[in-house]
């Protein structure tokens, strides 16, 4: 298998050749491989959800991390950890806001896990230890409770003020 | 305003992301962003509590937030502000029917058996550290046993007594991947690899060697336990004919951590020699792929250069291509006050060190020592203890070459002795050594005098000024036994997010008030294990009665 090649084509029709071995730490195209009974002479696989820009960039992922051991199973019960992201992927997270959700929902979809771990962390980071408001600036959200429900938040926040 | 991209994200995304933040964030933070946010966290149901970390305030409010069911993880230990008799007094175990994973530190046997009668069958995870085994009952000891028959844990980690161990009754096919158990025997070692056909990874803490010559007489033929696949043992006094023997027995290991302190009379054929692991590991251990050691034994009898050759004899067989070039395995030799000579594979394997002023060593390698492998040396360490006085106040040549990289880049827990007069000027450079970002928790330590508070007033401002992520601090004067102790839990006002736990001996003369009136303090006091309440003790609670400050006295 190793060096065979498949046809991955993004939503506005470009497409790109990738090692299957690469394409398959996703977990969707893997499943149209083997259970669907696709195979690697087959046309194009088309990806609905991803544009070109994107699957460019996840491609450069999954070629940098193609030696990676496989992800553990069982790995929603383990503990998480923020700090362990390494320095090439810190940088190659280093987009503006829209790619890196863009990046998140096509991790999402195609079911990569490395990836969509990746990028939550980094997500995560940009959470932590912020305010409400810190937060609803970093990601331009409109504070959108009523009067009312702000004055039960403030309430449920009263333990803050207590001497 | 457009829609925010974050607000895009599908439920199951964010949920994704909240696994990476701590209950304060999800409950305190992101839950009054908006509206959206607030009905995901609504549905998010993977929350992993570490009540160690947790003030009693925040816990009100996190029993009434957090439904049990949706908790997959939890951690109690009695020596913290939520104690297992405080938790228990909220919930009810058997609510908890997600729970994945539990973690019991020292708790009280009477609640002890509470856990472990209503553990949820979808546990996989438990580790329990006993307070003191050898006073458990025989019913709780059985417990342990019937648990195993109730519940399939796949990881079970126990800090307890080979009593306990003994009474073990491990079902048939048991189907446990990762055991870690302290003071298991030998003869206890042979029968788990019989009777847990599916073990994957294996730590034996204070592995005992008492019955070593009963359990591998010279004629025993032995069997290969091929299942596991990754072995730890930390164990005294340990020959190398005894570990040759003990590894034997999982010649498919891909990983071997080793640490012993032993007494070494002769390098050859000790479990120093390097040689003879190189001929042991190509011969018995071809899947071998990570090695990681510490042995130590002490040494009276050179100094000076003398030293130096020695540290060098151990170190020449380390030096070979099966070491440096086909293992790509390193090792590092030192000499701590001219009395402990430590040898190890790089990086440093142990979680937990003492620092040394670099005065107090002499050190050798096959690694060469430039600042960035120096601080990689040190990135498993994570419990990091150090006196005040072996901060440098001048920055080293090294140092500066690591710009501004301390050694210590990955520790989360310091001990810190107060033991200098200079304690002003040497606080403000703890960053040189340790990265402060880093640090979630700092117990300060210090003699009791009449400067006492004064030192730890200044130590603790300069401390919090320095560090952004200190969940707790914790401070103690003098040294006595846990058990004579007070723990006040303090929530300063202007440091919301911080916990404090003032940890006074019941017997002294301090005063605690200072602490708390200085930092006008919203406090909560749990007063445990005070079988004689003496006057201090009796100060104290009266003192929070007046001041209208919550407190448990068990």
């Amino acid at each position: 298998m190793a060096g065979n090649k498949i046809k991955l084509q993004s939503n506005d029709g470009d497409t790109f050749d990738v090692d299957v071995e690469i394409a398959k730490q996703s977990a969707t195209i893997k499943t149209m491989l083997e259970d669907l009974g696709m195979s690697e002479e087959d046309d194009v696989i088309p990806l609905p959800n991803v544009n070109s820009a994107i699957l460019k960039k996840v491609i450069q992922w999954a070629t940098h991390h193609k030696d990676d051991p496989p992800p553990p199973e069982d790995d929603e019960n383990r503990e998480k950890n923020l700090s362990d992201i390494s320095s090439w992927d810190q940088d190659f997270l280093k987009v503006d806001q829209g790619t890196l959700f863009e990046l998140i929902l096509a991790a999402n979809y195609l079911d990569i896990k490395g990836l969509l771990d990746v990028t939550c962390k980094t997500v995560a980071n940009m959470i932590k230890g912020r305010t409400p408001e810190e937060i609803r600036r970093q990601f331009n959200i409109k504070n959108d409770f009523t009067p009312q429900e702000e004055e039960q938040i403030k309430k449920e926040n009263e333990w803050c003020e207590e001497k | 305003m457009s829609l925010s991209p974050l607000l895009i994200l599908p439920p199951e995304v964010i949920h994704h992301i909240i696994d990476y933040l701590d209950y304060e964030d999800i409950l305190w933070s992101l839950r009054y962003v908006c509206r959206d946010l607030k009905e995901k966290i609504e549905s998010y149901n993977r929350y992993r509590l570490d009540y160690r970390c947790i003030p009693n305030v925040k816990f009100k409010k996190i029993c009434s937030l957090i439904r049990p069911e949706n908790v997959i993880s939890l951690i109690l230990a009695d020596d913290d502000a939520i104690s297992s008799g405080v938790f228990l007094t909220q919930f009810n175990i058997k609510d908890f029917t997600r729970l994945y994973s539990l973690t019991l530190i020292r708790i009280r046997e009477k609640h002890l058996i509470e856990f472990l009668q209503h553990l949820s069958p979808s546990t996989k995870y438990l580790s329990i550290e006993h307070q003191d085994s050898l006073t458990l009952s025989h019913e709780t000891i059985e417990l342990h046993s019937s648990i195993l028959t109730k519940v399939r844990l796949s990881q079970l980690h126990m800090v307890t007594s080979n009593f306990i161990i003994i009474n073990m009754r491990w079902p048939a096919d048991y189907a446990i991947q990762n055991l870690a158990l302290r003071r298991c025997s030998c003869k206890q070692y042979l029968n788990l690899l019989r009777c847990l056909p599916n073990l994957h990874t294996l730590e034996l803490l204070d592995f005992s060697t008492n019955d070593f010559a009963d359990t591998f007489p010279f004629d025993l033929t032995l069997a290969s336990f091929s299942h596991v696949k990754s072995l730890t043992i930390t164990s005294n006094m340990m020959l190398m004919e005894m570990i040759r023997l003990v590894i034997s027995l999982t010649r498919s290991i891909h990983y071997l951590k080793l640490s012993s302190l032993t007494r070494v009379l002769n390098i050859q054929n000790s479990i120093f020699d390097g040689s003879q692991w190189a001929n042991f590991i190509e011969t018995n251990l071809s899947e071998l792929d990570k090695f990681e050691f510490l042995f130590q034994t002490f040494h009276t009898t050179c100094s000076g250069e003398a030293l130096k050759q020695k540290l060098q004899t151990f170190v020449t067989p380390f030096q070979t291509s099966f070491w440096r070039e086909h293992k790509h395995w390193f090792v590092n030799c030192t000499c701590i006050k001219g009395e402990l000579i430590e040898l190890y594979s790089i990086p440093l394997c142990q979680s937990n060190h003492v620092h040394d002023s670099k005065d107090n060593l002499i050190s050798c390698s096959t690694l060469v020592m430039t600042p960035e492998n120096e601080t990689a040396m040190m990135d498993n360490v994570s419990h990091l203890s150090l006196a005040l006085t072996d901060i440098p106040i001048a920055i080293s040549s090294a140092q500066t070459a690591r710009t501004h990289e301390a050694l210590y880049r990955r520790t989360t827990h310091l001990r810190l002795r107060l033991n200098s007069a200079d304690y002003k000027r040497r606080i403000w450079h703890l960053s040189s050594l340790v990265d402060m970002a880093y640090l979630r928790q700092i117990s300060l330590s210090s003699k009791l005098d009449k400067d006492s508070n004064v030192r730890i007033n200044y130590t603790v401002d300069a401390l919090l000024k320095q560090t952004v992520n200190i969940r707790k601090l914790q401070i103690s004067f003098g040294y006595r036994h846990q058990y004579d102790q007070i723990l006040i839990n303090v929530f300063p006002s202007t440091l919301l997010d911080k916990i404090i736990y003032v940890v006074f001996n019941t017997g002294s003369e301090c005063r605690i008030d200072f602490i708390l009136d200085r930092h006008r303090c919203s406090t909560n006091a749990r007063a445990e294990s005070l079988y004689n309440l003496d006057e201090a003790s009796v100060s104290l609670v009266d003192w929070l009665k007046v001041n209208n400050r919550e407190y448990y006295i068990y």
